[in-house]
C-alpha cells in the first residue's frame, strides 16, 4: 500500500481474549479495545462481540513471572473501523500490552461487509453507518451487496467440491 | 475445460480470514493450502487465499498442521 501515511483507512481488528476470564469479564475488556481505537480517533463501522471458541492449537502467553500459560480456548471478537494510518501501529501496541489479550490481528479491509460465515446468534452485534448500507445487516440480501449478492455457503460448497474433485 | 475460479464465479471480492468454512475448502486434510495448479483459482484470489489462510492460523481459527 502506497498511501499517504495521514490518510484514514478502514482497519478490522481481530483479538483473541485468553480463556481463564470468565464469561462476565469479557464485555470489560471488549470495552477497554474499544476505548482505545475511539482515543485514538477511529469511528467504528461494524464489530462482532466475542465469543468463546475452541482454538486450532494451544497457545502460550507469557505471564509476568516469567512462565508460560497454555491455552486451549479463547474468546475472539472483531472491530471495523476508520483509522489514520499512522495511529495503526500505536493501536496494535496499546492493544497486544493488555494482560489479557492472547492475539491482536489488525488488517487493512474494505467498507463493505466481507464476512460471509455464520454470525453467532445473538452475539453478533453489527454497527453500520445508514448513510452506507442503508439498512442494518440483518437485511443483508437486498442492499447489502448491490450488484450480485456472493453465494450462500451451502451453494458454494457444492461448487467447490465439483472443483476440487476434478482436480484431483 | 478451464477451471473457472471460484471467488470471481460467486463475486467474492476481498476474501475474509473469518470465513473459516470457505477457506477450509482450500485446504487438504493436513491443513496446507491446496496450490493453484489444482484449486483453478486465479492468481489475484490464491494470493488473497493464501493470506487469510495464514491470518486465521495466527488467530487459532485454522491450523499449523493437522494430524
Amino acid at each position: 500500500m502506497t498511501e499517504d501515511n495521514k490518510k484514514v483507512s478502514v482497519y478490522e481488528l481481530g483479538y483473541l481474549i485468553v480463556s481463564t476470564i470468565p464469561e462476565e469479564g469479557v464485555a470489560a475488556e471488549v470495552e477497554s479495545i474499544r476505548g482505545i481505537i475511539n482515543n485514538l480517533g477511529g469511528s467504528m463501522i461494524a464489530e462482532e462481540t466475542a465469543r468463546r471458541t475452541r482454538l486450532a492449537y494451544e497457545m502460550r502467553k507469557k505471564t509476568v513471572s516469567g512462565a508460560y500459560n497454555k491455552y486451549g480456548d479463547g474468546y475472539f471478537g472483531w472491530f471495523k473501523f476508520d483509522l489514520e494510518a499512522e495511529k495503526a501501529d500505536q493501536l496494535k501496541k496499546a492493544v497486544e500490552v493488555m494482560p489479557s489479550i492472547l492475539r491482536v490481528l489488525i488488517v487493512t479491509t474494505v467498507r463493505e461487509n466481507t464476512y460471509l460465515g455464520k454470525r453467532s446468534v445473538g452475539s453478533s452485534e453489527v454497527i453500520v453507518p445508514e448513510e452506507f448500507l442503508g439498512g442494518n445487516s440483518e437485511a443483508k440480501p437486498e442492499e447489502n451487496k448491490e450488484p450480485v449478492a456472493p453465494a450462500t455457503i451451502e451453494e458454494m460448497d457444492k461448487s467447490i467440491d465439483e472443483m476440487v474433485k476434478e482436480a484431483v | 475445460m478451464k477451471k473457472q475460479c471460484y471467488f470471481s464465479q460467486h463475486n467474492i471480492k476481498y476474501i475474509d480470514y473469518k470465513d473459516t468454512e470457505i477457506l477450509k475448502k482450500f485446504l487438504n486434510p493436513h491443513g496446507r493450502i491446496i496450490s493453484k495448479k489444482r484449486t483453478g483459482i486465479s492468481a489475484k484470489y490464491q494470493r488473497q487465499l493464501a493470506n487469510a489462510v495464514k491470518r486465521a492460523r495466527f488467530m487459532g481459527l485454522l491450523p499449523y498442521v493437522e494430524s
